[in-house]
C-alpha cells in the first residue's frame, strides 16, 4: 500500500494550495496514521458490491441523479445583483476586483 | 422569549453554546406574534418557538462562520430553505450556535473560537459537531435547535448532553445554504428535548426543493403511530462486541432500554450487520475526497476574505492559511484518495465497502423493522483528552457512521432511567429503512411517552 512520505505530503499539499506548518511534521504522523488505518479496507471480500449505488427503492434515490431546470429567473429565490456584491470582499462600481494572475 | 435570553446571560459564558446572538430580530419577531395572538389570528404550529440554528446553516443579513476564521467577515446573503420555512411558520431566532470547524469533529473542540462545554458538566465536551446546538437545548438557552449530521453530529452531541437528536432520510432536508462538508453524507436535524418536539421541527423542514437537487419528498403521518403497533426491534450484536470499543456502562444502559421496549411488548431479536467495523475507515475515505472538493471554493476571492497578495497561487495558498487543523488534515487525505494511482486503492475500494453496508442493513430490514444500538462508545470525556489525536475522536463516530453511509433516519434519545457513575445520561439510537422517518420517530415517542426516567 501506499507510504505517505514528506515528498508526498508536499505534493499533495501543494496540489490542495495549503501551506504545512513546522514543517508538516505533525501533519506527515496524522496522516500516515489515517491512511495505516483505513488500509484495513484492502482485504475485505468485494462480492456482491460495486462502486456505483444501485437504486433498489425506485420512489427514493439515494445518490444525486442529473435534475434539469428551466433557464429562467425564479422570482423571490434568486439573489439579487446587489446582496451578491456585498457578499463579496472587493468591489468597484458593480464590478468584482480580483488579484492579477501571473 | 425573554426568559430565554435570561438563561442564555445567566449561563453561556460558562457553556459558550452560541457564537453570535439575533436578540433583536428575536424581539421583533416575539412582538409580532404576541401582536397576532392578542388579534386572535390563527397562528403556525411553531410560531414564537425559540430556537437555536447551528452556524453552518445561511440566515440572511447574519454572519455564518461555520467556526472557521475563513467565514469570520462573512454575512449571509440568502436564507437557507429550512430558514425560509422557519420564518414562515414564525419561529424565533435566537441566535448561532457553536460547532467543530466546518462541522469536522466529535466535541466542538475543533471551533475556531473556542470549545462549547457539557451543561451537564463544564469539564467536558459536549459532543459534536452540533456541540452548541445540543449545549443550548441542554442548558435550557433554547427550546429546539437546527445541528447537521455527517457521521453523527446530531446524534452524537444530543447522546452527550442527554436530549434528542434525529437524523433524517438522506434527502428529506433540503441542504439549500447549509454550509456543505461532505455531501452524500450531510443531513440537516432536529435537536430537542422530547421526541415530540424533534417531530414537530422535522415536519416544518422536511420535503423536497427545486435548489436541492438531492431532495426527496418524505411524506406520511409524523410520527406514524399507526406503525408501532407490532415493530420488531433487532439488535446488531456487531455493536455490542468488544471490537467497536464500547464501554461496560453503554451496553448496560442500551440493554435497559431493549428490555424496556420488550415490557412495552416489542419483539427483540438478535441481528448481524458484519461489515460495521469497516464503516468509519470507509468514512474517512469518502468524506475527506468529498470536503476537499467542497472546501476548494474557500480560495480568498469570495466569502468575506481577501488576501494580500498581489499573484494568484499566493492569494489562495495565503487565504487557506486560515483553515484549522482539521480541515487541513481532510483536505489532504481527500487530495491523497483522489490522486491517480490511489484512487482505485482507496476511493473505489471504500464505495464498494460502502454498498456492503447498504447491503447488511437491506437484509437485516428483511427480518425486523428498526434497529436499537448504542450511539457513542463511552460517555463524555474531558476538555483537552483527545483533542491531539485525530484517529481517536474519529474512533467516536464508529457507531453512528453505518446509518450515515446507507442514508438512513436514526433517531438518539436517552436511555430512561439510567446515569453513569459520573451522573451522565446514555443515548440509544433507533435506525429504520430509508424513507421510515414516521415510523422511527413513531417508536421513538412512544418510548419517550411511555417509559418514566
Amino acid at each position: 500500500m501506499a507510504t505517505v512520505d514528506k515528498k508526498l505530503l508536499e505534493h499533495l499539499a501543494d496540489l490542495s494550495r495549503i501551506g504545512t506548518r513546522d514543517g508538516g511534521r505533525k501533519l506527515l504522523t496524522d496522516i500516515r496514521e489515517i491512511v495505516s488505518y483505513v488500509e484495513q479496507l484492502a482485504p475485505v471480500d468485494m462480492e456482491g458490491s460495486s462502486t456505483s449505488f444501485q437504486r433498489k427503492e425506485v420512489e427514493l434515490p439515494s445518490l444525486p441523479s442529473n435534475v434539469m431546470r428551466d433557464d429562467a429567473y425564479a422570482a423571490g429565490r434568486c439573489l439579487d445583483g446587489a446582496a451578491a456584491l456585498l457578499a463579496f470582499p472587493d468591489t468597484d462600481e458593480g464590478y468584482l476586483n480580483v488579484p492579477k494572475v501571473q | 422569549m425573554q426568559e430565554f435570553f435570561r438563561v442564555i446571560r445567566a449561563r453561556d459564558g460558562e457553556v459558550k453554546a452560541y457564537l453570535s446572538f439575533s436578540e433583536e430580530g428575536a424581539v421583533l419577531q416575539a412582538g409580532k406574534v404576541d401582536a397576532a395572538v392578542a388579534a386572535n389570528e390563527p397562528l403556525p404550529p411553531l410560531a414564537g418557538v425559540p430556537l437555536a440554528v447551528k452556524d453552518n446553516m445561511l440566515i440572511a443579513g447574519q454572519p455564518a462562520t461555520a467556526a472557521s476564521r475563513m467565514l469570520e467577515r462573512y454575512t449571509a446573503s440568502y436564507d437557507a430553505t429550512v430558514i425560509a420555512k422557519l420564518k414562515e411558520q414564525s419561529a424565533v431566532f435566537l441566535g448561532k450556535t457553536n460547532l467543530d470547524e466546518f462541522a469536522m469533529g466529535v466535541s466542538t473542540e475543533h471551533s475556531a473560537f473556542g470549545p462549547t462545554r457539557n451543561p451537564l458538566n463544564p469539564d467536558y465536551v459536549p459532543g459534536g459537531s452540533s456541540g452548541g446546538s445540543a449545549a443550548a437545548v441542554a442548558a435550557g438557552e433554547a427550546l429546539v435547535a437546527l445541528g447537521s449530521d455527517t457521521a453523527g453530529s446530531v446524534r452524537h452531541p444530543a447522546a452527550f448532553c442527554g436530549i434528542v437528536g434525529f437524523r433524517p432520510t438522506y434527502g428529506a432536508v433540503s441542504r439549500h445554504g447549509l454550509i456543505a462538508m461532505a455531501s452524500s453524507f450531510d443531513v440537516i436535524g432536529p435537536l430537542g428535548n422530547t421526541v415530540d418536539d424533534v417531530v414537530q421541527l422535522f415536519d416544518v423542514i422536511r420535503g423536497k426543493d427545486p435548489f436541492d437537487a438531492t431532495s426527496v419528498d418524505v411524506s406520511g403521518a409524523l410520527p406514524d403511530v399507526a406503525a408501532v403497533r407490532g415493530m420488531r426491534i433487532g439488535i446488531p450484536k456487531e455493536y455490542f462486541s468488544s471490537e467497536g470499543g464500547v464501554q461496560k456502562e453503554v451496553v448496560e444502559a442500551v440493554m435497559q432500554a431493549k428490555r424496556q421496549f420488550e415490557e412495552l411488548g416489542f419483539e427483540t431479536r438478535e441481528i448481524s450487520l458484519p461489515h460495521t467495523k469497516y464503516a468509519v475507515a470507509a468514512y474517512y475515505v469518502i468524506m475527506p475526497a468529498e470536503a476537499s472538493s467542497n472546501l476548494a471554493r474557500y480560495d480568498g476571492m469570495r466569502y468575506g476574505t481577501r488576501a494580500d497578495a498581489r499573484e494568484l497561487a499566493a492569494a489562495y495558498r495565503e487565504a487557506r492559511e486560515r483553515f484549522g487543523d482539521e480541515p487541513r488534515r481532510r483536505i489532504v487525505l481527500g487530495t491523497f484518495s483522489l490522486s491517480a494511482g490511489y484512487y482505485d486503492a482507496y476511493y473505489a475500494n471504500a464505495q464498494r465497502v460502502r454498498q456492503l453496508i447498504r447491503n447488511d442493513f437491506d437484509e437485516a430490514f428483511r427480518d425486523v423493522d428498526v434497529i436499537l444500538a448504542p450511539v457513542t462508545a463511552g460517555e463524555p470525556f474531558k476538555l483537552g483528552e483527545k483533542v491531539s489525536d485525530p484517529l481517536a475522536l474519529y474512533m467516536e463516530d464508529v457507531f453512528t457512521t453505518p446509518a450515515s453511509l446507507a442514508g438512513l433516519p436514526a433517531l438518539s434519545l436517552p436511555v430512561k432511567g439510567y446515569r453513569t457513575k459520573k451522573g451522565f445520561p446514555i443515548g440509544f439510537q433507533l435506525m429504520g429503512r430509508r424513507g421510515a422517518d414516521g415510523s422511527v420517530l413513531g417508536i421513538g415517542n412512544f418510548y419517550d411517552t411511555n417509559v418514566s426516567d
